[in-house]
């Protein structure tokens, strides 16, 4: 994949974050999922842990080491 | 042993600890200027990393948003962390990684000095140092207040407000002055360890106590049956769609913005420690937010009927509920941890910036050195005289540090990444960002308002921002192509 594509599917992941992250669409409940964990947790720490496969990602891919400023 | 002697115990070895890391610092502290101000640029991944987390975790998480969860349940940590667990990697790879690898091309040892070089302009050096002093003081001022008003209280109001203050500073001074950045780098790792460590321990003692031990899944029954709405988000305030978006960019883009920050990136020894810094922050935040959101949380069920800020005591009140005495007297440090943290990089940053971006740097490297500790113990004592004459309206001013710190990113940013972007968009940036962000606060209710909607449901951080973008696009192409480039 060239550069400039992975430039873009960067973009686009973080754009998809984005949009998850204001989840205004979803509806919010208070239910304990397994019985200890809150609804609202479970959701922004699986959000959490898409985006470390992201930067995991985005650190080995997309981020050239000592590229010219 | 009494909980006194524990307490005061557990205080001697963490300063005595801290300043022995200070003391081993201070020989290799002495050989350069470039040593004393950024550690000769050569932290790795370890130390680099409990540097800036230490440096970006104040007394506000562990004492702050307990005290905001308190009220608002798990919508505290929903508005916060995930954001930032993204953002602020992102803002090192954007301005971090190519500050860093500038800052040695030129050898800057400051921002404003860094940017100061890349434009060519000392205009631009010095009006970064003045915004950088004013939202950096206020800043500081808060922290000290966290840490005189917690030794007031564990105390049980043996040690006056503003003795502890005094020794906070005069600790956070010595170490600092001593050895540069490498001691304020390795005290952040031992002041690191404790409050993380601190924070995950207790989760589960809490969730136990809450419970009568029942573990977290009781715990989280309790609340359930005491108040459902705790485990879900608001929908008005800064839950609402507008200000959850503009409260979102204010926490992001306002870390990179501290220079406290920005001089610990710029002391990375390479781009690998960078990007390993990126991988961890997310883990970190996920191990300090969510005990720091649920002692709150389950505080509310344990202690409820508290009003307004009276909830910040909330940690401190589990503590002393449920905590054994050594436990509790580790609580204490960690709080304290957390803001010395800090406030020993904000000290030595403002010096650092005193000597080389407002006085010229002397030829004589010694020279320089002992100019940032003299200048250390100025602003120390700045922050003390400002504390104690401008008493509660400072901490109204305050509230606009965070948010004000985010009208310097376009310049950082474009600085950084676009090569067209000169000294006169970057003046005119920061001038109209700020301009426009106190507009917004006087719309928004006045000086206190930060968090409250100015236009069209944004905060005023949003209308600051849009203003710094604005500002730096029109400055730089308002002359032509004739783009200075240093």
């Amino acid at each position: 994949m060239s550069t400039t594509n992975r430039q873009r599917l960067a973009w686009l992941g973080a754009a998809v974050l984005l949009v998850l992250h204001h989840d205004f669409w979803r509806e919010r409940g208070v239910e304990l999922w397994f019985g200890w964990l809150p609804e609202e947790l479970a959701w922004r720490l699986a959000w959490m842990l898409l985006t470390l496969g992201y930067l995991v990602w985005f650190c080995a891919v997309v981020w050239v080491e000592d590229e010219a400023a | 042993m009494d909980p006194a002697t524990t307490f005061a115990v557990a205080l001697a070895a963490y300063v005595l600890l801290v300043l022995a890391v200070g003391w081993f610092a201070t020989r290799r502290a002495s050989a350069s200027s470039e040593e004393y101000f950024l550690a000769g640029r050569g932290l790795g991944t370890l130390v680099l990393f409990m540097a800036l987390f230490g440096t970006n975790c104040t007394a506000f998480v562990l004492v702050g948003i307990p005290g905001q969860a308190y009220h608002d349940g798990l919508g505290v940590f929903s508005v916060n962390a995930p954001i930032i667990a993204l953002g602020i990697p992102l803002t090192f790879w954007a301005i971090g990684a190519p500050a860093r690898r500038l800052a040695a091309q030129y050898g800057a040892m400051t921002p404003a000095e860094l940017y100061s070089r890349r434009f060519g302009s000392r205009a631009v050096g010095v009006l970064l140092f003045a915004f950088y002093t004013l939202y950096t003081l206020l800043y500081m001022v808060t922290a000290i207040r966290g840490a005189a008003v917690t030794l007031n209280v564990v105390t049980e109001g043996g040690v006056p407000e503003w003795v502890g203050g005094a020794a906070v500073l005069v600790v956070a001074v010595v170490y600092t002055s001593l050895g540069g950045m490498r001691a304020t780098a390795w005290t952040n790792v031992v002041q690191g360890a404790i409050f993380l460590g601190f924070m995950m321990a207790v989760f589960f003692v809490f969730a136990d106590g809450v419970s009568d031990g029942a573990g977290v899944s009781g715990a989280m029954r309790k609340v359930r049956e005491h108040d459902a709405a705790l485990l879900g988000v608001k929908d008005a305030g800064l839950y609402a769609p507008t200000a959850w978006t503009s409260w979102g960019l204010a926490i992001t883009l306002t870390v990179i913005a501290f220079p406290h920050m920005l001089v610990r990136l710029m002391a990375a020894d390479s781009d690998r420690a960078l990007k390993n810094v990126c991988r961890l922050y997310p883990i970190a935040i996920i191990a300090l937010w969510v005990p720091a959101v649920m002692i709150g949380v389950w505080g509310a069920v344990a202690f409820p009927g508290l009003e307004g800020r009276d909830s910040d005591q909330i940690f401190s009140m589990m503590a002393a509920e449920y905590l054994p005495p050594a436990l509790s007297a580790l609580g204490f440090l960690a709080v304290l941890a957390a803001v010395m943290s800090t406030l020993d990089a904000q000290i030595l940053t403002l010096g650092s910036m005193l000597s080389r971006d407002v006085m010229t740097p002397a030829d004589d490297e010694r020279r320089d050195i002992w100019r940032g500790r003299v200048f250390s113990v100025v602003i120390a004592v700045a922050v003390f005289l400002l504390w104690q004459v401008g008493g509660q309206s400072i901490f109204s001013l305050a509230s606009i540090a965070f948010s004000g710190y985010v009208t310097l990113t376009p310049t950082l940013l474009f600085g950084m990444r676009w090569r067209r972007f000169n000294a006169r968009g970057a003046v005119t940036s920061i001038l109209i960002a700020n301009a426009v962000y106190f507009l917004a606060l006087a719309r928004a209710g006045g000086i206190g308002s930060a968090k409250e909607p100015a236009w069209l449901g944004f905060l005023p951080v949003m209308w600051g921002l849009v203003a710094g973008v604005a500002g730096a696009v029109l400055g730089t192409l308002w002359g032509g192509r004739a783009a200075t480039r240093a």
